[in-house]
């Protein structure tokens, strides 16, 4: 895949309100955890459990978060973009959503006003919303793949972008906290009581969060022309399924093993190239023994030298909003040379063996990143990104 | 960018209404090597893998036995908000009887994915697999896979949706879409054709 550049970005996570990317990436390479013992969003009940929820503004109620966080972060990146608003007439705009605005739903039937649905929980509801907010005119479109859906939200505009069928679209991922995602991770016991600790021999689980990220990917010609900064480009994209259950990943990765492979090949790079790999590291036991042998079945030997982490052990996992989020991780990882930690990682695995960048930031030049996203029904993606030349 | 004229052609169609619940249960009984080891929860989803039998069936495909899957074969499906009734039911669960109300059998199909996830787990389809949530036609989602096809990053789509007609009637079409050669170079009808 040649001539897509990421021109801007942006983004709403956990982590205590930031104004720029920079601040957010301070944060996030020196470590910070955002997961910590919450009550769930609506539901009235003594249970708390950890996850990582944003901080809004008093007054939001909570099911206009969904709505507000993804604006928030769009604007964000149109900001960062500077793209005009008749250039936004012809972009397009791709959002990745599991469950879209479930809190909503959730209020109308808490409330008992179950009948009659409103429009606002339909999946398709918020690229319509977002597109007419902030005029936005391109080709909208709705992806919901799973855990994988920002990260298929990305590829996919990529795509459009080097078929030549658009020269600008925005392109991420937003989810929400849910007492509704809280009850159904919980029955399938998969949430932490402990800690998030990808990797980790002693690793018991995930913790919940949300969030909302977005791209801006752009035909290389017309950044070039419009004087856009670049903060990588988008070498290899891939979607592949496991074809094997509804909620476990294949053991043995095969379906993430074939996405990281095609990725590559677009690319024109060999394994050895790609320094760095924001991992899908859920800290659950299989999908993290999974992640580790479709890197090693991918990269072969180069694996061992390349760094892996799982910045999910400070903002949680955010859904369908992971995938965009941890790929504008491995775009920062390009730009600033340095790769983010896991934390709370203590005690190795043999079956995790590779380089998981423990408990502490690593600088070194990255030269080539790429982000993978794994989920429920066997969904897999991963997504290449190469650094920018004048870096 | 493809550097030249691509035919994709439609080689094979499927569709299935749950209204039709004798043909969707005929045609699950002729692919019982294949279903065995699923069990179907939902309407939606007997709906769907109904239709890309079909469908394929039409085209002249036939999959290999499982655990020699193929990833030469993409599915690009959309759905409409189908799936919120069942979040509706799932959450109702939780509601009535706490977190213990929540149902294990329901939850995996609260994201609208599994749907296409089952597809490809019966029919072993290991390439792409993408969703996309429509209120509309399918033709964002036909246009994508063609795209793909044209931009070799699959050589067979099977493409289509499900959607929800009202009163827990559900209905899905799919369509197997390929490159206009391969097809003739197998023999395969085509139903119609799109130069780009």
């Amino acid at each position: 895949m040649k001539g897509v550049w990421v021109t801007a970005i942006g983004l709403v996570t956990p982590l205590r309100p930031f104004d720029t990317i920079d601040a957010f990436w301070g944060a996030l390479t020196g470590g910070e955890n955002a997961i910590r013992l919450q009550p769930p969003p609506l539901l009235d009940t003594d249970r708390k459990w950890l996850t990582a929820a944003i901080e809004t503004e008093p007054g939001l109620r909570p099911e206009d978060k969904f709505l507000y966080i993804a604006e928030a972060a769009l604007k964000m990146a149109i900001a960062d973009s500077g793209l005009s608003s008749d250039a936004l007439k012809n972009t397009g705009l791709i959002v990745g959503s599991i469950l879209g605005n479930v809190l909503a739903r959730e209020r109308q039937l808490i409330d008992g006003n179950g009948q009659a649905r409103t429009p606002e929980a339909s999946l398709s509801y918020p690229v319509g919303y977002l597109g007419q907010r902030l005029k936005i005119g391109g080709q909208l479109s709705a992806i919901s793949t799973a855990c994988a859906s920002g990260t298929d939200a990305v590829g996919i505009a990529a795509r459009r972008i080097a078929a030549g069928d658009a020269d600008v679209v925005i392109a991420g991922g937003v989810d929400v906290l849910s007492d509704f995602a809280l009850a159904g991770f919980n029955m399938l016991q998969a949430l932490t009581e402990d800690m998030v600790r990808p990797f980790d021999k002693k690793r018991s689980g995930l913790a919940l969060g949300e969030g909302a990220a977005f791209l801006v990917l752009e035909n290389e010609s017309h950044a070039r022309a419009r004087g856009a900064k670049c903060y990588g480009h988008v070498l290899g994209y891939s979607s592949c399924a496991d074809a094997s259950h509804l909620t476990a990943p294949h053991r043995e990765g095969r379906g993430l093993a074939t996405a990281i492979t095609h990725a590559i090949s677009q690319s024109g790079l060999k394994p050895k190239d790609i320094t760095y790999i924001n991992a899908h590291g859920t800290a659950t036991v299989y999908n993290d023994a999974m992640e580790t042998k479709a890197i090693k079945a991918a990269l072969g030997a180069a694996a061992y030298a390349t760094h892996v982490s799982s910045t999910k052990s400070m903002l949680g996992h955010a859904f369908g909003a992971s995938g965009a989020i941890e790929a504008l991780c491995a775009l920062m990882a390009m730009k600033t040379s340095v790769i983010p930690p896991t934390i709370n990682y203590r005690y190795p695995d043999p079956q995790c063996d590779l380089n998981y960048v423990p408990n502490t930031a690593i600088t070194t030049p990255v030269g080539a990143a790429m982000s993978l996203s794994a989920g429920f029904g066997g969904q897999n993606a991963a997504v290449l990104f190469g650094r920018p030349h004048a870096l | 960018m493809p550097s030249e004229t691509m035919e994709i052609v439609v080689t094979g169609i499927g569709y299935s209404s749950s209204f039709d619940h004798k043909m969707v249960e005929e045609t699950l009984n002729s692919i019982r090597q294949r279903t065995g080891k699923t069990r179907f929860i939902h309407d939606i989803e007997k709906s769907a893998v109904t239709a890309v039998s079909l469908a394929l069936n039409d085209a002249g495909i036939t999959f290999p036995l499982l655990e020699s899957g193929r990833d030469d074969t993409g599915l690009y499906m959309g759905i409409d908000d189908a799936v919120e009734d069942i979040k509706d039911d799932f959450f109702r669960g939780v509601l009535g009887d706490g977190i213990l109300g929540a149902s294990p059998l329901m939850f995996p199909f609260t994201s609208p994915n599994a749907f296409s996830a089952q597809i490809t787990i019966v029919f072993d389809m290991r390439g792409e697999c993408i969703l996309m949530p429509v209120n509309n036609s399918f033709e964002d989602v036909i246009e994508y896979a063609v795209a793909c096809i044209r931009n070799g990053y699959t050589k067979t789509a099977v493409s289509g949706g499900v959607r929800c007609k009202g009163n827990n009637i559900y209905e899905a079409e799919f369509f197997v879409l390929e490159n206009a050669h391969a097809a003739k170079d197998r023999g395969a009808k085509a139903y119609c054709r799109r130069v780009y």
